[in-house]
């Protein structure tokens, strides 16, 4: 602080020095450095309600949960207003909030109706007011949707709260006879369903990009082999059984194939599946593993792990070419792809002597610009929310491995709360519907 | 051998005429050779030549490029020389404009010249005067002396004509004498009377003369000292108004970097940067603000970064509204510009 002091002081000098020919100009230039680092801080006043949903919790855990937003607690709030014109602007001005939320929700029927509105506390200006409606059963998604506007409103960036995620759990049925599950929850982790059960293992969800379907790995039948199951009606299909390991499926962005693991009984190799044809392509064919593909947004470049050079590490291959080109350097372990959906950032599994820990760094860049997104030491493959701000990660602690959220600009995890065992392999959602 | 001769003579006229048949008849041979020898060269000296050269593209090029080259060099030489005409004609314009200034200075000085001698023609017209005013007034006394000393020798001869007539010649001539040594005086005195008024107007005259240059070097002095006088003010003024600005400026620099300070001290507070934020990203911001300090108005000239980052930045200004007021409001700026650093160094 008092280095920081005496930087200031050196530039209130240094300015000075501009200064002194300048006294008779009318202008005065002041250079203002370093500031502190906050989330934007804002004030979601408690909805008025007859509901017994708190939606104004929902939307500061969303907003907090992105690290770029930093909400009031309800006792430094000076009142709470739920309409505009009851917002005395004076009395929130003293205080830290720069944005201020206020609302109400009604119920008609069989629905709820929100009206909110988003007022920029240091000008007194309306930003947006909008009235949504859901049914009952989707109050959460209500709180989901106005924290996606607010998002957009301040950042600029389409949020991502209303969105879903598919992980599979683990538990010890009766009779120590193993549970497997795959579910589909809220973005917050709320509101899970199962979305198949089984005494086998299931592993590695992925969405269509369409988010209607799920393709995962299960070992019914004693061998693994690729599903894609209908998540709106439940019919379910196998999409590969080759002898060996059939893994790691990874579906395109524009939704017409899948890339997958297969051995075949020798090392395993990338492969792709197209959807209409189901024609097999081979992608990697040599003696090393290669595994864990995901996909560029060009729909044919693919990023994944091998250890053709020795240690595990990323590489990308575009379908059709000959080469692939290594991504990670200067990590003694490299896996688990993702990349983000502008196609510019990749995450990774970073391993070392902090152990394994998420990681990004820029698709190009050869590695020079890691940073560190985890800390546990002991995380796994990461998954990109569909607007790129957050990368959710499974991490074991204490016997127990839990799903966390952790925002990509830096900042602190939050950890997703679950009734059930063992959660891991998460994959994000893509948006749902129109902006 | 002339024996010889004149053993055989038919067969040595016989040998000398064969000798000389040879001797023509190789002579005429050599003759038409040399001819014939003449008449060819001559033929092949008169046929056309044709000296075919094969002259290359690139040749052809050189000496256009060399001609070019050489236009070129004329040209330039030209400008050059147009140039240096230029430059001798701003010269010679600069010479008369000098020569013309001399001139000028020349005439003002024959002016000055001509007035001060006027003056003193003026000055020597006036003495002139005076002292033909004093000539005239000797002239008269001596007149009148010479008048009233002819009138004494008249009385004096026409006693001594009595005295003649009563006494004797020697008489008369003594008093004659007497009358002369008489005249003789009375010409001394008016002589002596006379040098005295002259020597008097003399005195007069280096009197005056003396006390005009007093006067005139009392004021002169007296001009100058006041000048002196003048400027010494002059540059004490100058210096205490230096010294008084020197202090103002300096105060006026305090009071604005207090006020600079205070501006960035709270606009500093008030700056929450998200998170996300990369060290080289900046932000100029130009804002007006009312005479309390009220910011009225906020604008994003450039800014690095995403939208969060412009917004925390928009918002920090905005957040420190009012804004600190300097201690001396003739130092009040309307408009301030401020630029912001993620980074702190």
């Amino acid at each position: 602080m008092k280095a920081r002091i005496q930087r200031w002081g050196l530039w209130i000098l240094s300015g000075l020095l501009f200064l002194a020919p300048a006294v008779s100009q009318a202008e005065l230039n002041i250079v203002i450095s370093g500031g502190q680092e906050s989330g934007v801080p804002i004030a979601v006043v408690p909805f008025s309600t007859t509901t017994n949903t708190d939606f104004a919790s929902i939307i500061d855990a969303d907003l907090a949960r992105s690290g770029q937003f930093a909400p009031l607690t309800t006792d430094q709030m000076p009142s709470q207003p739920s309409a505009p014109e009851q917002v005395q602007f004076d009395q929130w001005r003293t205080g830290k909030a720069q944005y201020l939320v206020v609302g109400k929700v009604v119920q008609q029927g069989g629905n709820y109706q929100a009206t909110f509105y988003l007022l920029n506390v240091t000008n007194g200006q309306q930003m947006t007011g909008r009235v949504i409606s859901a049914p009952v059963s989707a109050a959460r998604s209500i709180a989901h949707r106005i924290a996606d506007i607010i998002f957009k409103q301040i950042t600029g960036v389409r949020g991502a709260f209303d969105t879903k995620i598919a992980y599979v759990t683990e538990t010890d049925g009766p009779g120590k006879k193993r549970r497997y599950t795959l579910e589909v929850a809220d973005s917050d982790g709320a509101n899970p369903q199962t979305v198949l059960s089984s005494t086998f293992p299931l592993m590695s969800p992925t969405w269509s990009p369409d988010g209607s379907k799920l393709a995962y790995v299960s070992f019914e039948g004693r061998r693994s082999g690729i599903w894609v199951q209908d998540l709106r009606t439940g019919q379910r299909y196998q999409l590969t059984k080759f002898p060996g390991i059939n893994g790691a499926p990874s579906w395109s962005p524009k939704g017409n194939k899948i890339a997958i693991t297969l051995s075949k009984y020798h090392s395993p190799n990338i492969y792709v599946v197209d959807l209409d044809t189901r024609n097999l392509t081979q992608i990697t064919n040599d003696g090393s593993i290669n595994t864990e593909a995901c996909w560029l947004p060009d729909n044919k470049t693919l990023v994944f792990t091998s250890d053709r050079s020795g240690s595990p590490q990323l590489f990308e291959k575009t379908v059709g070419t000959s080469s692939a080109q290594r991504l990670t350097f200067g990590l003694s372990y490299a896996a688990g792809g993702a990349i983000s959906p502008d196609g510019k950032t990749l995450a990774l599994l970073a391993g070392g002597n902090g152990g394994f820990r998420v990681a990004v760094q820029s698709l190009s860049g050869g590695g020079s610009d890691l940073r560190y997104i985890s800390n546990g030491g002991a995380e796994e493959r990461p998954s990109f929310a569909p607007n790129g701000t957050m990368l959710i990660y499974a991490s074991q602690a204490g016997g127990s491995s839990v799903l966390k959220v952790s925002p990509v600009s830096g900042g602190e995890s939050q950890t997703l709360r679950f009734a059930r065992g063992k959660v891991r392999d998460p994959a994000w959602g893509p948006f749902q519907g129109d902006e | 051998m002339f024996r010889w001769f004149t053993r055989m003579p038919l067969s040595i006229l016989l040998a000398i005429a064969l000798h000389l048949l040879i001797i023509l008849s190789v002579l005429i041979a050599w003759k038409f050779n040399a001819f014939s020898a003449a008449s060819q060269s001559s033929s092949t000296s008169n046929e056309p030549v044709i000296q075919a050269q094969s002259v290359s593209q690139a040749a052809i090029d050189q000496q256009v490029n060399r001609l070019k080259h050489a236009d070129e060099q004329r040209e330039k030489s030209l400008k050059q020389q147009q140039a240096e005409a230029q430059q001798a004609a701003a010269a010679r314009r600069a010479e008369q404009a000098r020569l013309q200034q001399l001139e000028a200075m020349r005439e003002a000085k024959q002016k000055a010249a001509a007035a001060q001698e006027q003056q003193l023609k003026a000055l020597q017209d006036e003495q002139k005067k005076a002292q033909e005013s004093v000539q005239a007034q000797k002239q008269a006394l001596a007149k009148m002396q010479e008048e009233a000393a002819k009138a004494a020798a008249e009385k004096q001869a026409a006693q001594a004509a009595a005295a003649k007539e009563r006494a004797t010649a020697a008489a008369a001539k003594q008093a004659a004498a007497e009358a002369a040594a008489q005249a003789e005086q009375a010409k001394k005195q008016a002589a002596a009377e006379k040098a005295a008024a002259e020597k008097a107007a003399k005195e007069q005259a280096a009197k005056e003369k003396a006390a005009k240059a007093a006067a005139d070097k009392a004021a002169k002095e007296k001009a100058a000292n006041l000048a002196a006088q003048k400027a010494a003010q002059a540059r004490k003024a100058a210096l205490q108004q230096q010294l008084q600005d020197e202090l103002s400026a300096s105060q006026a620099q305090g009071i604005l970097a207090a006020y600079a300070a205070a501006i960035q001290q709270k606009v500093t507070a008030q700056w929450f940067k998200p998170p996300g934020w990369q060290p080289d990203w900046t932000c100029d911001v130009r804002i007006s603000q009312a005479k309390d300090g009220t910011v009225l108005n906020v604008k994003i000239l450039q800014c690095d970064g995403d939208q969060l980052f412009q917004r925390s930045v928009q918002q920090a200004v905005e957040r420190a509204s009012p804004l600190p007021l300097p201690s001396d409001m003739s130092l009040f700026q309307s408009t301030i510009n401020f630029k912001f650093r993620a980074n702190t160094q």
